[in-house]
C-alpha cells in the first residue's frame, strides 16, 4: 500500500464542543483507503491513516446530522469535521 | 506462490510451498446452519445469479463509493435469515482505544474471514486490533437473534504484515464458540477468469451510514474487471463494509459461494485500470488453502 500517515481528527458540532460516537469514513479519494468506519470517542476525537492525494471525509452522528471536509494526505495537521 | 499465516500473539512461521497460482475450479461448500428460519424473501428477491455483460445499472459518479448519485443499497430487515445471518457486524477496538467498525463472514463454525486491515493496521488500529466483537446477523437496535462473541486472536499473511498490499488485505477471526454452525457458513470458490467476468455477484455488510453501523445493506451487481489477485465491481459500499463476503451462485445451485472480500472503495482501483469500480481480493487456490488452515487451527480436535 502506498505509505500512509496517521492523522488525528475531531468531531464538533456547530458551537465546536466535541461529539461522541459520531462514524467517520472516507468517502472519496484519489489513493486507497481502506473501506472501515471510525466512531468517535468521548472527545469526538478519532483517527485516520491517509496516503498523499485528495481525500473527503463524512462524519455522521447517531441523531442523523452530518459533516464532511476534504483534506489533503500526507500532512500530520488535525482534521475537524464539523457537523451541520 | 503461496501465502504464511501470521498470527497475532505468536507469530509462527508457515509452511506453504511456493508455486505458480493456478485458477482452477476449486468450490468449497458451506453449511446451511441449525438455526430454524423460512426463505428469506429478501434473498429470493434480491441476490444475483449468473452473468451478465453490461452492469444492472451505469454508474454516474466516478469518485465516490457509491457509484452513481443514487445509493442503490438496500436494507436487509431478516437478518436472522441465510444468508443474511453469516454475515457479522465487527465492532474493533485499536490498540489506541478508539473503536472501529467493519464486517466479517462465517467461512467455518469457528473462523470468520474479514478484511486484513480490520485485524491489523500499522497506521490506525497501532498494530494488531486489541480486541473484535462479532455480532451476527445485527438488526439495528433489535434484540439480537444470535448470540455475540469476541475475540483476542487474530491471523493474517505475512504479505499484509509486512507490506499492507491491497491485494493480500483479508484476515481471519477465530472463535472459542462454534457459533457458525448455528447461523451457518459460506462456500468458498477459486473460479478461473472465465468464470468470472461478467458474473452477477452480491455485497452485504455494516456501513456507517445508513444504520449507523448496526444495519445490514446489500447491493449486487456484475464483476466489471479483474486483475491477477483483485475484482472490480460495480456495486455500492461504504465506510465499514470492509470484510464483507462478495459473493456468487454458481452452477444453479442456492448455495452462496464466497469469490472475493471487499475492502476498498474507489481510490483503491489501481489508475492503469481505468474504470470506477470497488474491489476486493480476489479468492485464488492460495487464498483457499490459507482460509484451510485458518479453519483447520480453528476447529477444536
Amino acid at each position: 500500500m502506498v505509505h500512509r500517515v496517521l492523522r488525528r481528527g475531531r468531531v464538533v458540532d456547530s458551537q465546536g464542543r466535541p461529539v461522541a460516537g459520531a462514524l467517520v469514513s472516507v468517502t472519496w479519494g484519489t489513493a486507497p483507503t481502506p473501506e472501515i468506519g471510525r466512531r468517535t470517542d468521548d472527545a469526538g476525537s478519532f483517527h485516520v491513516g491517509l496516503p498523499p492525494g485528495r481525500f473527503r471525509l463524512q462524519a455522521i452522528a447517531v441523531d442523523g446530522r452530518t459533516g464532511e471536509t476534504e483534506v489533503e494526505g500526507g500532512s500530520e495537521i488535525e482534521i475537524v469535521i464539523r457537523l451541520d | 506462490m503461496a501465502l504464511k499465516s501470521v498470527d497475532n500473539p505468536r507469530p509462527r512461521r508457515g509452511a506453504f510451498e511456493r508455486s505458480t497460482p493456478g485458477v482452477e475450479r476449486s468450490v468449497v461448500a458451506g453449511l446451511p446452519g441449525d438455526a430454524a428460519g423460512a426463505l428469506s424473501r429478501a434473498a429470493s428477491q434480491f441476490l444475483v445469479r449468473g452473468t451478465r455483460a453490461q452492469p444492472l445499472r451505469r454508474p454516474g459518479n466516478p469518485f465516490e463509493s457509491l457509484l452513481s448519485d443514487v445509493d442503490c443499497r438496500k436494507q436487509i430487515l431478516e437478518t436472522e435469515l441465510t444468508p443474511w445471518r453469516m454475515i457479522a457486524s465487527l465492532e474493533i477496538t485499536s490498540q489506541h482505544g478508539l473503536a472501529y467498525i467493519g464486517t466479517g463472514w462465517f467461512a467455518a463454525p469457528r473462523t470468520l474471514i474479514t478484511a486484513g486491515h480490520c485485524v491489523f493496521d500499522p497506521v490506525e488500529l497501532g498494530g494488531w486490533a486489541r480486541e473484535i466483537s462479532v455480532l451476527p446477523g445485527r438488526n439495528g437496535d433489535e434484540p439480537p437473534a444470535f448470540p455475540a462473541a469476541a475475540s483476542m486472536r487474530f491471523s493474517t499473511t505475512d504479505r499484509w504484515l509486512e507490506a499492507q498490499e491491497p491485494d493480500f488485505d483479508y484476515a481471519a477471526i477465530p472463535l472459542d464458540t462454534d457459533l457458525g454452525s448455528k447461523v451457518g457458513t459460506f462456500g468458498i470458490g477459486v473460479l478461473p477468469d472465465n468464470e468470472l467476468s461478467d458474473r452477477l455477484v452480491n455485497v452485504s455488510g455494516y456501513p456507517v451510514t445508513p444504520g449507523d453501523g448496526k444495519s445490514q445493506y446489500f447491493h449486487a451487481n456484475r464483476i466489471k474487471a479483474l486483475t491477477t489477485r483483485r475484482l472490480f465491481y460495480d456495486i455500492d459500499t461504504m465506510g465499514g463494509q470492509s470484510g464483507s463476503p462478495v459473493w456468487a451462485y454458481v452452477d444453479d445451485t442456492t448455495t452462496p459461494i464466497v469469490v472475493g472480500i471487499h475492502a476498498y472503495g474507489v481510490g483503491g482501483t489501481p489508475a492503469d485500470l481505468h474504470l470506477t469500480a470497488n474491489s476486493g481480493p480476489r479468492i485464488l487456490p492460495e487464498v483457499l488453502d490459507v482460509i484451510r488452515g485458518w479453519i483447520a487451527t480453528g476447529t477444536p480436535p
